[in-house]
């Protein structure tokens, strides 16, 4: 079993950096370039019944 | 597999109810709970040996998914109570109507049936709306999402209006939020930047022609130009837009082309802009063309295939897929979804008549009305509480389901239409949408 979400309470294991690619980390840059924006409210305006 | 199954012989435990697997590409499957938070990646042959009992049970039991009846039941209260907690603390989205006329004749509208009145919101129902918000809401995080029909119409009057309103919005100290087909969208950003704006949704349904055909002017007329304007005009200003993508099956297979478009056009780069899709349903009515709409399943099953082909979608859409996303982005599982429905606990809908409806499925259509704010303060307790104590634990057949912590026993609205009954079930698909959504998108990361 290779573990894909830790149980609550239990935080993840940090990834060493050398483990990550270049694109992994480009990846991850602009999730959280979107984030300063979106994850403030990240309610879709409509359609919960979609 | 959802649910208990063998358990180990001798510790008195056995397979958690909330144990979900299922099965992915090249023999792998996946585990998870929703209520212990732990998901995992199974190699070949791992999830016949967990539904087997061969796997190590202490690993199974430090993950959750092998449990004691009594400790698991007494998690589920906990996290319940969590859930409550946590939806009392959540801000509050409060729709407001101020017409159910539209300039546009999209085909697919839910709301083609509804009786259109031609009186214009009087300034008294915004006075009283804001009234009832400041008393009602007092102490509530929440805000105002302007919908419809379409609340961006031009003239003086509608002007006027939105003036008054954004003033007020920000007054009350409430973000506002507006969900507009984008026609008259730039001509209004001056009106709507008088409140904090918190979002803007408008929708394209594909690249100019496919749009155009679907979401025509009333009376016909070309519309997407005008829309893509008003979305420009929009992220130039700084505003926040969550662009909507109205998708069956004719027009998926155009995605990619409006992702393209979307690229160009510097909306996807645009750290303000996210995207999308919504699902076109039978809502109230039958439809035109029920043989062209998806249902979740098949759209999860039709997208996921076409961004495996045409991989650039991607980077428009990046829809949920359950919890598939989530846990292939964040390595993290969300909370227990014990409720799927917001209506009546952190969702409300009032219109310009002055009536009160549990939520955007429900404004506006005939017999749904809860209230009013307008000319009279007045409940129909009874009827909210059916909907305000709608949860997996008060639904029947959702009480037993070993998915009910990812589904949420769905939208009531739609609940009701297929089983007559507010606490029925609206089943979502959700094991079936990992399976697709891990595939997706783990896949993405190794390629």
């Amino acid at each position: 079993m290779k573990s894909l979400a830790k149980p609550k309470g239990k935080q993840p294991t940090p990834q060493a950096p050398t483990a990550r690619t270049e694109k992994e980390v480009r990846r991850e840059v602009e999730r959280e370039d979107k984030a300063q924006c979106c994850a403030k409210r990240s309610k879709t305006t409509a359609g919960c019944h979609d | 597999m959802a649910g208990a199954g063998r358990g180990c012989d001798g510790c008195g435990r056995s397979l958690s109810r909330h144990l979900v697997t299922g099965g992915l590409a090249g023999g792998r499957g996946f585990a998870l709970s929703a209520l212990s938070g732990a998901a995992d990646l199974l190699a070949p042959g791992e999830l016949e040996a967990l539904r087997d009992g061969r796997l190590e049970p202490g690993e199974l039991a430090a993950r959750g998914y092998l449990v004691r009846g009594d400790e698991e039941r007494a998690a589920l209260r906990r996290a319940y109570l969590d859930f409550l907690d946590e939806r009392e603390r959540d801000e509050v989205q409060l729709f407001f109507v101020p017409r159910y006329a539209c300039n546009f004749g999209c085909a697919y509208c839910y709301q083609a049936g509804y009786q259109v009145a031609a009186e214009p919101v009087r300034p008294e129902v915004v006075e009283a709306f804001f009234g009832y918000v400041r008393r009602e809401f007092a102490g509530r995080r929440a805000f105002v999402t302007l919908f419809g029909g379409e609340p961006l119409l031009p003239g003086a009057e509608a002007r006027t209006f939105l003036e008054d309103f954004a003033g007020r919005a920000r007054a009350a100290g409430l973000p506002l939020a507006v969900v507009t087909n984008g026609y008259h969208l730039e001509d209004s950003l001056p009106a709507l930047g008088r409140a904090e704006l918190q979002e803007i949704q408008v929708t394209l349904d594909g690249p100019r022609a496919v749009h155009d055909a679907r979401r025509p002017l009333k009376g016909g007329g070309p519309t997407f130009e005008r829309v893509a304007a008003g979305l420009d005009a929009a992220l130039r200003a700084g505003h926040p837009v969550n662009l909507r993508v109205v998708v069956d099956r004719d027009n998926l297979g155009d995605l990619p082309e409006l992702a393209a478009y979307a690229a160009a056009r510097g909306w996807t780069g645009h750290p303000r802009f996210k995207a999308h899709l919504g699902r076109s349903y039978e809502l109230h009515t039958c439809g035109p063309a029920p043989g062209r709409l998806f249902d979740r399943l098949g759209l999860a099953r039709a997208f996921q295939a076409l961004a495996r082909q045409r991989p650039e979608v991607l980077a428009l859409v990046r829809p949920p897929f359950g919890v598939a996303r989530e846990l292939a982005e964040r390595g993290a599982l969300p909370a227990p979804l014990f409720d799927a429905c917001p209506g009546c606990k952190t969702e409300w809908a009032f219109d310009f008549t002055g009536h009160i409806y549990a939520c955007t499925a429900t404004v506006g259509a005939e017999g749904e009305a809860l209230g009013t704010f307008w000319p009279e303060a007045r409940l129909d307790e009874a009827a909210v509480e059916e909907w305000r104590g709608r949860d997996v634990l008060s639904i029947p057949e959702c009480r037993e389901c070993g998915l009910q912590l990812l589904c949420g026993g769905g939208c009531a609205a739609l609940a009701r239409r297929r089983t007559g009954r507010l606490r029925g079930p609206d089943c979502r698909p959700a094991r079936e949408l990992i399976e697709l959504g891990l595939d997706l998108y783990l896949g993405e990361e190794r390629a």
